[in-house]
Parts: structure tokens; sequence; C-alpha cells
């Protein structure tokens, strides 16, 4: 391959490509071109890099300059000042909150620095539409290994590197391919790998086949070699059409290259990967549910045992892993069992990666060793709450996790920490909540998304997320009493003890969680009728500070109810007996002066 | 053989069996409401709960799908199973209040209060699925369907248009716990206005008996031919015609009718 003297990495992920990072490419091409470098540097497009909040990015490299929220009208003074003149810029590059001095280096931004990239190991680096960058990377070198090695020692190298799913439950991945090799079967086994990925604000598993879509594949081919499967599925959701499209690209690549195919890599082995689209229901991400729809039968879930391992696609033994857990396949036969356990805590070995949103400067998408603390997650790596607001709770697990509050910031993140806690690792959602958050409401809006998943099948979880919702919303709206509040902590519990599937059996954990560390917010909302963080507008009473009122009416025109009163130059006051709480007056208010109680 | 202890005393069943059998061959009664002996488990009621105690640790398991296992213990009135039910009861009062079946049960485990808005006081479907799975399974006609997700689910039939492949066998009726499926009636209705040799008996067309022609004009309910067929039978005929294995079929059958009496 040609070398250049500086590689710049554009990145293509879908976030940057939404902010026209495309465009960026084409200028920085063009610019390049004008100035006669293109023998010089070279562009190449990347996946997502995780950073997404300050996109549109690129890297040059090998220096490791990190440029962000790019424009197209910056590139002819990065093409001039950087490539030609050799003067990184430095009002292009990223600045901490609240900070001047700029950080020219990626792997000296905080959020970077603490990250440990194994399943992301190429992410920024290679092209994902080109295999010979991932090979290059050594790229199905774990293959070729595996290929050499019994499927018995391969199994036993998985085994004992500690890995475990990343796609919710934390099954050890080497004893389910142990498992499904022994199963019996009349009629071949498959492999198949969950890229449904339907927690909503979870992109994880979007940005790994997006940015290293061969490091799934890979995984693929030696879980199938290793088990005995001559054929697979990913299964993907069409919503993912970047994913989607690389992915295509990659699995024809790698038929080319016969990596794929009949008698792989001269072993004999045949496998073959095929790609089923999911229709984006979020129970179809439930593996019994989501075999059902490779089948094109209805996307529900059945009660196991008995299990996929023995009883999967069409009746056949089934090995389903999601994204992340493939994508760490490669690297651990390629480094060994003994490199990876040593990553992690006693029970959790590796890493996972996480997507922060919500209240968080650095929101984005992380690969963090496990047993890292929430606190350097949240303020290292996050770089902690905007507009210095008071951290409040992290909701981990997706949809169905819990509320983790304040108090538990230096929980090691792994399996059993977390579900203690009455969390979950999930997919790896996190969400989180500074104090402006109602712990109730966000309770009830994360039920209000599971109640509208549920599938119907099973009482608890169909009637039973129904209830709790309207329990919540009773609470929310002030009209909750003491015996709801008992009636909703019983139920939760029932739900999530007699649920047909993981939906309904994680579908109460917000609830829960918020009960059990917030229980005041509850309480203040049924007993005194009001609502702490003031998000229950039901619950607030609206008040027009007649020393910050400038008389503008605004307020007065704009309320729904001619709730208000007041002439020119005088106080406006509010009709509480008239005031339907809708929160129009503090909304419009520019002075202030409508303060809830 | 595998042995396990239920409710303090012990049983012997086949490898394979579920604690609703083991606990059936013990004369002890676990509630049911989505099972049926001819049928793959569904494990969607969530009624049948009963608590496991395996390497000291408790669990619920549902007892129609749940596997016995060597040295397993179950306790089938347990407070936290019963609990569980109580709970998944009180929920199906608040969807479906005036089935017998369900205000029977609720009266049995002591539930006086439902804490829940009722939405639809009329609706007599609990979604057990042993309508569209009996037709799909047993019958092979797949005339009935589930429709909509979450709480919006109904049974319904294929694109909601009137089936064109079901044979009027009525196994749906005679296994709806809550009178909720009518379909039998509904394709009477659409065999009468069909063209002469499509008139056939639903005996026939169930396969019991050899081609032959409705002559009473599809009221089953008096005719001889399906009179004897009630008289030889203790159970539904096509249950016979497609070899189910009876005896548990019965078995299940004297529960349904038990509990429909009371
Ligand atoms: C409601 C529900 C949704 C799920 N969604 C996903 C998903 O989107 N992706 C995924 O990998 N696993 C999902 N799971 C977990 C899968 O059922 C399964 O456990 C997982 O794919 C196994 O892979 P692993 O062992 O590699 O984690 C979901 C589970 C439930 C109950
Ligand atoms: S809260 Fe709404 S109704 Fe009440 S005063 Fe303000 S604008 Fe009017
Ligand atoms: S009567 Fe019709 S719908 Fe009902 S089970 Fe028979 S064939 Fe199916
Ligand atoms: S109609 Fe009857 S048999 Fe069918 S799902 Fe409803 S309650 Fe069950
Ligand atoms: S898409 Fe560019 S950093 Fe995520
Ligand atoms: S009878 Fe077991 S869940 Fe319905």
């Amino acid at each position: 391959m040609k070398t250049y003297r500086s590689y710049c990495m554009v990145c293509a992920g879908t976030a940057c490509v939404s902010n026209r990072s495309f465009h960026i490419k084409e200028a920085l091409e063009r610019e390049i071109e004008k100035q006669g470098l293109q023998d010089e540097i070279a562009v190449v497009t990347t996946g997502c890099n995780g950073f997404c909040a300050v996109g549109p990015l690129v890297v040059v490299h090998p220096e490791g300059i990190f440029y962000q929220q790019l424009r197209e009208e910056d590139i002819p003074y990065v093409v001039e000042e950087h490539f030609l003149k050799g003067r990184p810029v430095k009002r292009l590059m990223y600045s901490p909150p609240g900070e001047q001095t700029p950080i020219p280096k990626m792997n000296d931004i905080g959020f970077f620095k603490q990250q440990r990239l194994i399943a992301l190991r190429n992410r920024g680096l290679i092209d994902p539409e080109r295999i010979d960058e991932y090979i290059a990377r050594d790229g199905y070198f774990g293959l070729a290994k595996a290929l050499k090695m019994k499927p018995r020692e391969i199994i036993q190298e998985i085994k004992d590197s500690g890995l475990r799913g990343r796609g919710g439950a934390g099954f050890l991945t080497g004893l389910k391919w142990e498992l499904t090799r022994k199963a019996k079967s009349n009629g071949g086994k498959f492999v198949l790998c969950n890229a449904d990925e339907g927690d909503p604000g979870a992109f994880m598993d979007r940005s790994i086949v997006e940015a290293d879509p061969h490091s799934v594949i890979e995984g693929l081919i030696i879980g199938a070699y290793a088990i005995g499967a001559n054929q697979g599925y990913i299964y993907i959701r069409n919503e993912y059409p970047l994913a989607l499209k690389r992915l295509i690209i990659a699995l024809e690549q790698a038929r080319n290259y016969g990596l794929l195919g009949k008698d792989i890599l001269g072993s004999g082995f045949d496998f073959d990967i095929k790609i089923v689209r999911g229709a984006g229901a979020f129970v179809c991400g439930e593996e019994t549910a989501l075999m059902a729809s490779v089948e094109g039968r209805l996307g529900e879930p059945r009660p196991r045992p008995p299990f996929p391992t023995e009883h999967g696609i069409w009746s056949k033994p089934t090995n389903n892993n999601n994204v992340e857990t493939w994508a760490n396949v490669p690297s651990i036969i390629r480094r060994g069992a003994q490199w990876y356990s040593q990553i992690g805590t006693e029970t959790s070995k590796g890493t996972k990666v996480f997507s922060l949103v919500g209240k968080i400067n650095n929101t984005g998408l992380v690969e963090v060793p496990m047993g890292i603390t929430l606190r350097e997650i949240i303020y290292d790596i996050g770089g902690g709450i905007p507009h210095e607001k008071a951290f409040k709770a992290v909701q981990t697990g997706g949809p169905s996790g819990g509320c983790i509050p304040a108090e538990l910031l230096d929980l090691p993140v792994d399996y059993e920490s977390l579900s203690e806690a009455g969390s979950m690792m999930g997919s790896g959602g996190m969400v989180v909540l500074d104090e402006d958050t109602c712990m109730v409401d966000i309770a009830r809006y994360f039920l209000s998304f599971t109640q509208d998943e549920s599938c119907g099948k099973c009482t608890p979880c169909r009637e039973g997320t129904k209830m709790m919702l309207h329990l919540l919303k009773k609470i929310t709206e002030g009209k909750g009493t003491e015996e709801d509040l008992e009636t909703l902590e019983q139920l939760a519990h029932e739900v999530k003890e007699t649920s047909l599937c993981g939906l309904g059996k994680t579908a109460p954990n917000p609830v829960l969680t918020t009960l059990r560390y917030f229980r005041d917010e509850y309480e203040a909302h049924i007993k005194e009728k009001r609502c702490p963080a003031h998000v229950c507008r039901q619950l607030n009473t609206y008040r027009i500070d007649p020393d910050a009122c400038t008389a503008c009416g605004l307020c007065r025109k704009e309320c729904p109810e001619d709730a208000i009163s007041g002439g020119k130059k005088q106080p406006h006051l509010i009709d509480q007996q008239k005031c339907v709480k809708c929160g129009i007056c503090f909304d419009v208010c520019k002075f202030e002066a409508v303060c809830i109680d | 053989m595998i042995s396990l202890k239920i409710d303090g005393k012990l049983v012997k069943a086949e490898r394979g069996a579920t604690i609703l059998q083991a606990a059936q061959k013990l004369g002890l009664e676990i509630p049911t409401l989505c099972h049926h002996p001819a049928l793959e488990p569904y494990a969607a009621c969530r009624i049948c709960m009963v608590e496991v105690i395996k390497e000291r640790k408790s669990e619920l398991v549902t007892a129609c799908n749940t596997a016995v296992q060597q040295g397993m213990t179950v306790w089938t009135k347990s407070n936290r199973a019963l609990a569980a039910r109580k709970m998944n009861l009180e929920l199906l009062m608040a969807r479906a209040p005036k089935v017998k079946i369900i205000r029977a049960m609720a009266a049995e485990y002591g539930i006086k209060k439902i804490r829940f808005p009722v939405e639809n006081p009329e609706e007599d479907c609990i979604l057990c699925g042993l309508c569209v799975r009996v037709c799909e399974s047993v019958v092979g006609a797949s005339a009935i369907c589930f429709a909509n997700r979450g709480s919006d689910r109904t049974w319904s039939k294929p694109f909601d248009k009137a089936s064109d492949t079901c044979i009027a066998c009525g196994v749906c009726t005679y296994l709806c716990p809550t009178g909720a499926i009518q379909m039998e009636a509904e394709t009477a209705q659409q065999f009468r206005e069909r063209p002469g040799e499509h008139r056939e008996c639903r005996y026939s067309l169930m396969g019991i008996l050899p081609y032959a022609l409705c002559a009473n004009s599809f009221r089953c309910a008096q005719c001889e031919v399906d009179q004897r067929f009630r008289d030889h039978m203790d159970t539904h005929p096509i249950f016979v015609a497609r070899n189910c294995d009876l005896e548990s079929v019965s078995a299940y059958h004297e529960f349904l009718k038990r509990v429909r009496k009371e």
C-alpha cells in the first residue's frame, strides 16, 4: 500500500454524517488537491469515534490531532495552516467546558484518555468499507489461528477469557458455545448475531457494525467453526441503513477473499452468513422472539427452556450472541485468554461499551474496562454535568434498567454490582439525570416505553405494566394515595417475578429503584402534593414575583384561561382558582418573574 | 424416572414431564388458564406459578411448562406462589370482570377488591391463546390469529376478513375458557350460503367421516350425526380425529367442567 505523510480520518458515523461530514470530506479533498498535496495527505472515512457531541470531526494521524465541530468554511484554512505550513489550528481543537486551553491530541482529551478499546479497537482508524485496512490491523489473524486449533480448544480459550454476553443477561459466552456444540442435531446448527438494538438512546452495536463490521463477521466465523455451524444469521434493524450497507459490503468482500463460503482458508470448513432485517420492535431483541422473526413468524417470546442452544432457529441448536460479544472474539483468540482475563474484575472480564447520554457534558460512546467506577465514567470521561447542576442519578441498562443514586457513584461497574444496586448492565445504556429531574416522572417515562413495547402475550407484562403506568400517572398528577403507592410496589414486584420474558421481568426496575432510593419524592407527591423538582406541572403553584414583574403583559396575553390580571405598570397576579397549571406563563416570561412554589 | 417432592409428598415422574403433570399424578390441583394437554405449553397466563427450591435458592416458575428435575422441591401453595397468582388474577379481573371462570378463581383466592381501573366491562377474552393455538396446531386451519401488540392485543381473523379456512369444527369455542369466541356459528352461517357440492359436513371436513354433504343446513346442535359423536366421545371429536393423547385431554376437560360449574 502507498504511504502518506498524513492521514485525515474523517468520521463517517451516523451522527457525523448527519452533521455533513461527507461535505467536509469533499472539501478536504478539493483543498488538498488545490494545494498540490494529494500525494502527501490521504483522506479516509471511518466509523464513529464515539464523541458524537462535538462532531463532525476529523483526526489527523500520525500525530493524532483532533479537530471538532468543523464547518466546510474551515477547511481551506486547515489545509493551508496544518498541511502546508505545519501549524495545527488551535481554534478548531477541543477545549473542555469552562476551559480556554485547547487540547491538541485525541488521546490527551479526558473523554478518550481512560478508554480501553477492544471491541472498538479499529474505530476511527480504518475505513470500514475496505477489508484490506481491517487485515492490516491484524484482522482475520484470529480466524487463521482458530482454524488451526481444535474446536474444543477454541471453546476453552473463550471460557478461560471469562467473556460474558454483552446483550443483557451476561451469560458466559464460552459455556453457551459449549452447550451448542454438545447439543444433538438432526441437520445442522446455527450461529446468530443479535444486532436488533432496540433500547432508545443506545447505539453501541450500530457503532461497532458501522466502524468495524469485519470484527463481527470474524467473530461469527470463529464461533461457527468452534460450535460446528455452517450457517450464520445477523439480525439487524432496518433503521440502521449505514450499518446495513457496510455489513453487506463487508460480507461481499469476505466472500471474495475466501473467508466465507466453501473451504474457508483451505480448512475444509464451510460457512456463510445471511442478513435478516428486523422491523424494529423492541421485543424482537429478545432471543426467542428474534428467532421466531428470523423464521418469518410473529416476533413473540416463548418460554425457555428449551433454550436456543438446543432448540433455536428451525428447532435446531442455535448460538445467539450480541454484536459486541462477537466483536470481542477475534482479539481474544489472537491475543489469548490470559491477556483478556487480566482486564476487568473477578467476575466481569474485559471491557464494556456504554452510550453516555442525558445531562452530561460529553455525550457519546465509550469503551471502558469493567470495574471502572460510575464516577470515573461520568466525571472523568463524561466531563460531569452541564451548567453546574448537581448529579442526581444515572439510569443504567436501558429503559428497563434502574436508577442509581449519587451515594453509589463509586460503585464499580460490573454485572453483579449493578444488579445488586437494583439495576443491570443491560446492553450498556447510561442516561445521566441531574437535579432538575423528577424521579417519579422519570419512572413513568421509562415505563411508558416498555408498556408500549410489551408484546401482550403474558398477563403480568400486558396488564401489569399498564396498571403501573396508570398508578404513576395518578401520582404525578397529584391524585395518588398512600394505598396507590403500596399497590404500585406490590405490582412492580409481581410483574418482575412472574413475567414470561426479560421485557416484563425488567420493566419494573425503574419503579423499584426509584422507590428504593427516592421514596421521599413519591411521598412528597402523595402526602404534600408537591413535586420537589417542579417537573410535574399539576403539582406546581405558579406565582408572579411583584418585584421582578415588569408588567409587560405577555403572560396575561398567553394564558389560555385568562387567569392573569394586571394593567400597565402594575405587577400581574395569577388567580389560583382559574389556573390550570399549564405552565405557559412560566415559559414565556422574559424576566423570570413567574416562579413555582 | 425422576423423583421429586411436591408439597412435601414424594412423586416419581418421567423425564421431560412438567411439574403440572407430576402434581396431577398426586391429585394436587394447580390452577391453569392457558394450558391444554394437547397443545405445546404457552406459559402466558402466569396463573400456574409455583415455588421451586433448587440448590437452596427459591424461584417462581410456571408449572405448565417447567420440566421436573431430580431432587427438586416444589411448593404449590407457598405464600410467594399464592401472592403471584393473586396479583395476576386481580389483573385479569380488571381486564375481564364479568368472565365467570375468572370471577370464580378470584373468589377462591380471596380477592375482594379490584384496585385497578376497568377499561372495558364487557371484555370477555383473556388472551389465553387456546383458540388460536388449537386451530393452528390441532385443526391445521390457522383460521384465527392475534392482532396488535401489548395491551391492544386481540384475537382476530387473518386480515380481519371472514375466514376461508375455518371448517366450523368448533373446537375453539369448546376450549375457550370464557365463551369469547364463536367462530363455529359464524362459519356455519357462511357455509349455508355455499353452492351444493361445497356444503360439506364439518365431520367430513375434520376427516372423521368420508365426504358427506350437510342435510341439516348446518344446524349441528339439532343434528343426529353430531349427537352421535357427542354421545360417544367425552372430548371434542377433533382431538380424536387428530390422534391426540386422549387420557390427558379428558383430565383437562374434567377440570374445566368442574370450574365452569362452580
Ligand atoms: C425485551 C428484550 C430486548 C432485548 N434486546 C436485545 C438487543 O437489542 N440486543 C441484544 O443483543 N440482546 C437483546 N436482548 C437479550 C437477548 O435476549 C439475548 O440474551 C442476547 O442477545 C444474548 O447474547 P449475549 O449472550 O451475547 O449477551 C433483549 C432481551 C429482552 C428481554
Ligand atoms: S399556569 Fe397557565 S393557566 Fe396558570 S396562570 Fe400560567 S398560563 Fe395561566
Ligand atoms: S371452528 Fe374454525 S376457527 Fe375454530 S378451531 Fe375450528 S377451524 Fe379453527
Ligand atoms: S377467545 Fe377465548 S380461547 Fe381465544 S384467547 Fe380469548 S379467552 Fe382464550
Ligand atoms: S459519528 Fe462521528 S463521533 Fe460518533
Ligand atoms: S397455565 Fe401455565 S402460564 Fe397459563
